[in-house]
């Protein structure tokens, strides 16, 4: 396959990937974060980081699809076109992982708080650590693609 | 009552935080009961509260809180305070009465107005003129204004049927012109005013119907084409007339509307009613300070007639407060000065720090407050937090915007009410020593990484420093992603290490020093680990690995884990210890390799920056005119939703990694009773 396709593959499956995968994980925390609200308004500034974290996930995506496409010139051989590909599904599929810990933790992490604020700080572990997910997957992307 | 008395005064003192004893009830196997708030009291006070926010309501006055509290009747008892503050209310209660009055009054009317313009379809308008009032009394105006209100809705309802009654003989006299034949040239115009009154309309139809009568008898003549056209003339003018006296009406009315907001407006200002207001509010502060008296109360037990209370009380303070306690009691009293137990959670006072740092103390105090004997992260989390953010959010430009943000936040922050103003308003405006400190790290960053609104090439890398493999700036970090992965470790590293420090030290504080050995093994294992990944690049060259990395291995890592757990098998079970140290080694290595996030995130924050200047089309730092908004859209957009991704992520790293190092959260604020 030409390079170029398969880089622009890779650069598509990164951006969709983390784009649903942010999109997952706001549309399961956002509408719990609404009913929270409703009830204690003043959580809110503190449980607005599970849809941060989710939308930072669309934003991990962006970067290595834009690192593929202004490296287009440079991806020449099979082999880098397959790197590409390979970073991409690695952002996208990393971002998947880290967007369903999200989505479980986020809501449940809300309806904790909002009985017991001061567990908080323990439950907000889950949401961080599969957060933390994405992250490794942006590394090894970056390091693909470079 | 003697218990009262001496609430009282240990609020007036304000250095007594109670204790719930009925929770522990069962350590007292049965002796204690619990202390009955008498009823009369706390009823007396909610009454009171609730008397005072229905005058307010009535007065259509928000219930603030003020500033600075009114201090208590100086009674004994709290029953002869509530009578003191009842009397009181009574008082300011009749002078509001008059006030109420016409506020009600007036409030009627004015719905009543926008119920007829409503009814005339007619928007309010919203905006008013200051017109002088009336001399007279606002009752009297308002009186006034009330009949006049009526006599405009009749004038308007008569205005409409006269509409009606003429359109009628518009349509009669058109069908009579129609069968007459004489063509009339001039036609003489009545001018009748508007409403032209029942005599009138009487006259004219009368006469129409005759003609209509002539007319079937076949008895036209000029004469009465002249007549016929004349009415039609004279009524058609009329309806012409209408809209303009009606928009007249309204006219009216919304002056009248005018003039009662205005009538309210002048009640409002009236220094009287500000003072009526200020007593209520404060009698409202005071009943919630008696009924903060009565919860402390209701932490009491009971034996016999014996009143058992608990409080703390700071050290220093202990002697006044005993000697306080005995003389109101008069000698019968027994006190019992116990130390704390390690199983008491003991209330921590929190020393104010300055207001630069507020959101700092906001931030950290959402994981939790501090043990008495615990070092206070506030100020360590100012340097720590920044600092971490601007290296994810290195660029000079932006950095400069946050600074610009932060300190004309702080310019304003002395000039607003901070209770006034929204939630998220308030956020920023607590948050103004936070962005001028983030946005100053920010700038340095910048400079070493060559940063300026993205690696637009204006600036060039700055080295600072050069620590074996590591580079501190020089380099730029889209083309060497590894070097500042390798950078982003070493910060990691050296945070985690100050966060083990610091954890010794409060080990020490804690007078355990056995935990305190434990963290020191753990920064030789952190810092062991570290030189290891430093020296080798990790354990992937296996023959280089059995020849001398072994022995490294041992020295570095293998020992650390193996004190870590004797140490902790000493104290404990072995089991234990071995869990323990497992879990302090994968918990070192997670944490430091979390630390990469910095460098993801920097190169995040680059790569957003650097799509918008390739889009803009600069190149070798030039910007040309046509660039600028393109790049403004680009700032714009990496300084909300991607400052806030660092901000969280920054959060994230204290909150996860660095605080829970040395930081429990779990202590109590100290908050003593006080009453004025």
């Amino acid at each position: 396959m030409d390079p170029t396709v398969m880089a622009s593959i890779g650069a598509a499956v990164s951006i969709i990937g983390s784009a649903i995968s942010a999109s997952y994980a706001i549309l399961t925390c956002a509408p719990a974060l609404a009913s929270v609200t409703s009830e204690k308004p003043e959580l809110g500034s503190k449980l607005l980081i599970a849809i941060i974290l989710g939308e930072a996930l669309a934003i991990y995506g962006l970067l290595i699809a834009f690192m593929i496409i202004s490296n287009l010139s440079t991806i020449t051989t099979e082999e880098a076109g397959l790197r590409a590909i390979l970073a991409g599904i690695t952002m996208g599929g990393t971002a998947a992982t880290a967007s369903v810990g999200i989505s479980y933790c986020g809501p449940a992490l809300m309806t904790a708080t909002v009985e017991k604020p001061e567990s908080y700080t323990v439950n907000i572990l889950g949401l961080v650590l599969s957060e933390a997910l994405a992250i490794y997957g942006l590394l090894i992307a970056f390091m693909l693609n470079v | 009552m003697d218990i009262e008395a001496i609430l009282l005064s240990l609020g007036k003192m304000g250095v007594a935080h109670s204790i719930n004893v009925n929770r522990e009830r069962e350590s007292f196997e049965g002796l204690l009961e619990e202390y009955a708030v008498p009823c009369e009291v706390a009823d007396q006070c909610s009454d009171i509260l609730t008397r005072a926010d229905y005058q307010l309501e009535k007065l259509e006055q928000k219930p603030e809180e003020l500033s600075d509290k009114p201090p208590l009747p100086p009674k004994p008892t709290l029953k002869e305070i509530l009578d003191e503050m009842e009397k009181k209310l009574s008082e300011t209660e009749d002078k509001a009465q008059p006030f109420i009055e016409t506020i009600t009054s007036s409030s009627n009317l004015a719905r009543k107005i926008d119920q007829t313009l409503r009814k005339w379809k007619k928007n309010r308008k919203t905006d008013f003129k200051s017109t002088s009032l009336p001399q007279k009394s606002p009752q009297e105006t308002l009186l006034n204004a009330g009949q006049r209100l009526t006599e405009l809705e009749r004038r308007f309802a008569e205005i409409d049927t006269t509409a009606t009654r003429c359109s009628n003989i518009v349509s009669r006299t058109s069908q009579i012109s129609k069968s007459l034949k004489f063509n009339v040239k001039e036609v003489p115009i009545q001018k009748v005013p508007l409403p032209p009154g029942e005599k009138f309309f009487a006259f004219i139809e009368a006469r129409l119907s005759e003609i209509e009568k002539a007319l079937t008898a076949n008895k036209s003549n000029e004469d009465v084409t002249k007549e016929v056209l004349t009415i039609k003339a004279t009524v058609t003018h009329l309806i012409e007339q209408v809209p303009h006296a009606k928009a007249d009406i309204i006219k009216q009315t919304l002056e009248l509307r005018n003039l009662v907001e205005m009538i309210k407006q002048s009640i409002r200002t009236n220094p009287e009613l500000k003072a009526v207001h200020f007593d209520l509010l404060s009698l409202r502060e005071m009943a919630k300070e008696i009924e903060e008296l009565i919860k402390v109360e209701s932490n009491m037990g009971r034996c016999g007639t014996t009143v058992f209370f608990e409080v703390w009380v700071p050290k220093a303070q202990l002697e006044k407060v005993v000697e306080e306690i005995k003389n109101i009691a008069k000698g019968k009293c027994v006190i019992e000065e116990v130390p704390p137990s390690s199983k008491d959670v003991v209330p921590t006072v929190i020393k104010p720090v300055p207001r630069f740092f507020e959101a700092f103390e906001k931030l950290t105090f959402s994981l939790g407050y501090p043990r008495p004997e615990e070092i206070n992260p506030v100020l360590l989390m100012a340097v720590t937090f920044p600092f971490l953010f601007g290296i994810m959010f290195a660029d000079v430009g932006q950095g400069a915007i946050l600074l610009a943000v932060g300190l004309i936040i702080l310019y304003f922050r002395g000039k607003v009410d901070i209770n006034k103003v929204g939630d998220i308003m308030r956020y920023f405006i607590v948050s103004g020593g936070l962005f001028v400190l983030c946005g100053t790290s920010a700038i340095i960053f910048g400079f070493l990484f060559g940063e300026f609104f993205g690696p637009s090439g204006v600036l060039h890398p700055i080295l600072l420093a050069e620590i074996g493999p590591f580079q501190i700036g020089g380099f730029d970090p889209m083309h060497e992603p590894l070097g500042m992965l390798r950078f982003a470790i070493l910060i990691g590293v050296i945070m985690l290490s100050l966060g083990l420090v610091m954890r010794v030290v409060n080990n020490f504080k804690k007078r355990r020093p056995k935990n305190a050995l434990i963290s020191s093994f753990w920064i030789w294992l952190l810092l062991g680990g570290f030189f290891i990944w430093i020296y080798w690049g990790g354990i992937s060259n296996i023959t280089r690995w059995f020849a001398e990395g072994i022995f490294m291995f041992l020295g570095l890592i293998a020992t650390p884990v193996a004190l870590i757990c004797i140490v902790t098998a000493t104290s404990g079970s072995i089991m234990e210890g071995i869990d323990f140290s497992i879990e302090v080694l994968i918990e070192s290595l997670d944490h430091t390799i979390s630390f990469s996030r910095l460098a993801a995130l920097f190169l995040t924050h680059t790569a957003l920056n650097y799509m918008f200047l390739i889009i803009a089309g600069v190149e070798n730092g030039v910007f040309t005119l046509q660039s600028i908004p393109i790049i403004i859209v680009g700032s714009i957009l990496a300084l909300s939703i991607e400052g806030l991704v660092v901000f969280v992520h920054c959060l994230r790293l204290h909150w996860v990694e660095l605080l829970p190092e040395f930081y429990s959260g779990k202590g109590v604020p100290y908050d003593p009773l006080k009453v004025k």
